[in-house]
């Protein structure tokens, strides 16, 4: 039987994060993953027609750049591994139904600017909503990439100062709250509203203005940027880390079962029947609904009842690929097109009307369309052939239809899609079937085909709430990425710091290296 | 023979690459291909397929 130190089964990017680091501390490590290809939803691939490399999910990388996994290059993706980054000037455009815009870019002045065109006021406040937070911000970002605080601790230290209480009790309260007595101007409070639903929130519930003064704020600390490549390059910078190191990567190697021996997470049983054992200890980049009971059933069934309990955002979306002639012409002005994402919005009452039908599992009416558009090729030509151009068209939609279910998408997919499309007409010169070559599109439900881990469609795992958060991330006893079996640990989108590209294996490695009695601060000098 | 019913498939592009012989690829006309001097019908991408669009027939 094959025998490694290590095994992390799954090859996202957290997975392989993990296992780049265990490599460089000297340990045996192999990352087995099911598809072809490494990376889950870091990837970047001919979608279309061949060519064309689009993002398949993930696009822009934000948090990672806070992350001393970039920013000391601390496994030399930067430095040995080819990961090179592009920071584009702006990192939003907002396109209201007038075609009026506002641009956010990483310059806080050039963004104050930019607001003050509708609002003076409003500019002054964001200014010192975004200096207000610095501090918060800086606490989160230092925790961000660390074992996660108990979540009681982080209430109670912010609970120690009245600026603190402040903030505590804005957390409490949800995005609109917030944005609604801080902002006059509905444009302001449009983009702000829009901005903070990124972490699939509806910024009408409770508990999500944590979003608005984490998400906006450090869009001016740590720019947005996106791969020369593609997205997926992250993944292949990783991957060529590990080998580096001396690990061992199998892609087509689907993990059935984990055997426990003497308590101990002790090997796994591929899909093929193949059993690989792992001397220290087994990492399962998944979400734990994959894991328990389906890998592993040594467990007591209160503790599958707290896994069943685990709540799944509020909404999943639909995405279209396209590969262009020409990137969109925009109507609200040429540099729009600059920007790494463009946001054609609806008015105010449209976007809370927006959340509201997909809470009631509805397809928003077109009128309360407000999507996520990249042209990643406008910065980086090197993802299509010459003078042509990919597209990334992006709306939020219900993952369970209340007419249908999920199912429900395999009927009305291209009729969605269509509609989105026709918002992003609107506001564009140039994007009739002439300028289309292609077009692929994946509804709520081929996401979670295309990845099992995607479960119920929820793209950055399980709900961005209050309850799931920190230590508490999806679940109070799975917070430390430990579980119940001795040597199983956990990893990815579903435990702190939570979805999208962050590098958050980072922190998961820790906790395991002080389990294995391995000092990851000499890890981390080398 | 390998058959894509690219009715039902959804172009996750998943069984390009797990592919042993690399036989599956991105036509120019937007369709996954099979080249049959390749494949061996070993049936891994008819496992691998999310919404059961690949078969293989005699």
């Amino acid at each position: 039987m094959e025998e490694y130190d290590v095994i992390v089964i799954g090859a996202g990017h957290n997975g392989l994060t993990v296992a780049g680091y265990l490599a460089k501390a000297g340990l045996n490590v192999c990352v087995l993953e099911r598809a072809g290809f490494i990376g889950g939803e870091a990837i970047t691939r001919e979608l279309t027609v061949p060519g064309f490399k689009h993002d398949r999910s993930s696009s822009i990388h934000g948090l990672i750049h806070a992350n001393p996994l970039l920013l000391n290059d601390e496994l030399g993706l930067l430095s040995k591994h080819g990961l090179k980054y592009i920071f584009p000037d702006s990192n939003m455009s907002y396109i209201f139904p007038d075609e009026t815009s506002m641009v956010s870019y990483p310059d806080l002045d050039k963004t104050c600017q930019q607001i003050a065109q509708f609002s003076e006021k409003d500019a002054d406040t964001y200014r010192s909503f975004c200096e207000e937070s610095k501090p918060m911000l800086d606490m989160l970002v230092a925790g961000m990439f660390n074992p996660p605080p108990p979540l009681g601790e982080f209430y109670a230290q912010l609970d120690r100062s009245p600026e603190g209480q402040q903030i505590l009790r804005h957390l409490f309260m949800s995005g609109y709250d917030i944005v609604n007595k801080l902002f006059e101007h509905e444009k302001t409070k449009i983009a702000m509203l829009k901005f903070m639903s990124e972490p699939m929130v509806a910024p009408e519930d409770k508990g999500t203005a944590f979003y608005l003064y984490a998400a906006i704020p450090l869009s001016h600390y740590f720019p947005h940027g996106i791969p020369i490549g593609g997205s997926g390059m992250l993944s292949e910078a990783l991957g060529s880390a590990i080998k580096t190191y001396g690990g061992v990567i199998k892609v087509a190697s689907e993990v059935k079962k984990i055997t426990v021996k003497g308590g101990r997470a002790a090997s796994v049983i591929l899909a093929s029947g193949e059993e690989i054992s792992a001397r220290r200890a087994i990492v399962a980049n998944l979400d734990p609904r994959l894991v328990f009971p389906h890998m592993i059933s040594e467990t007591d069934k209160g503790f599958a009842a707290r896994i069943a309990e685990i709540q799944d955002p509020g909404f999943s979306a639909i995405l279209q690929h396209m590969a262009l002639n020409e990137a969109p012409k925009w109507k609200a002005g040429e540099h729009i097109g600059k920007s790494i994402s463009i946001e054609p919005l609806c008015w105010l009452e449209n976007l809370r009307r927006l959340f509201d039908d997909l809470r009631y599992g509805l397809i928003p009416s077109p009128e309360n369309l407000a999507p996520c558009i990249f042209c990643t090729t406008v910065l980086d030509p090197t993802r299509a052939p010459a003078g042509k151009h990919t597209l990334y068209l992006w709306h939020y939609m219900p993952y369970f239809l209340k007419d249908g279910g999920p199912r429900k998408w395999d009927e009305i997919k291209t009729q969605v899609a269509d509609m989105v499309l026709d918002k992003m007409r609107l506001h564009t010169t140039n994007m009739g079937p002439e300028n289309i070559i292609a077009r692929t599109t994946y509804s709520p439900i081929d996401y979670e085909r295309m990845n099992p881990n995607v479960v119920n469609g929820s793209i950055l795992g399980p709900g961005s709430y209050l309850h799931q958060f920190f230590s508490h991330r999806p679940i109070p006893e799975l917070g430390q990425y430990r579980t119940p079996v001795e040597g199983l640990y956990m990893s990815g989108q579903s435990f702190h710091p939570g979805g999208s590209i962050t590098g958050g294996g980072r922190a998961t490695v820790q906790v395991i290296m002080a389990d294995l009695k391995i000092d990851f601060s000499n890890v981390i000098k080398q | 023979m390998t058959a894509i019913d690219m009715k039902i498939c959804i172009k996750c592009t998943g069984c390009i690459d797990i592919c042993p012989e690399s036989a599956l690829f991105l036509g120019e006309d937007a369709a996954i291909k099979c080249d049959y001097e390749k494949c061996i019908s070993c049936g891994d991408c008819v496992d691998y397929c999310p919404v059961n669009a690949i078969s293989i027939n005699d």
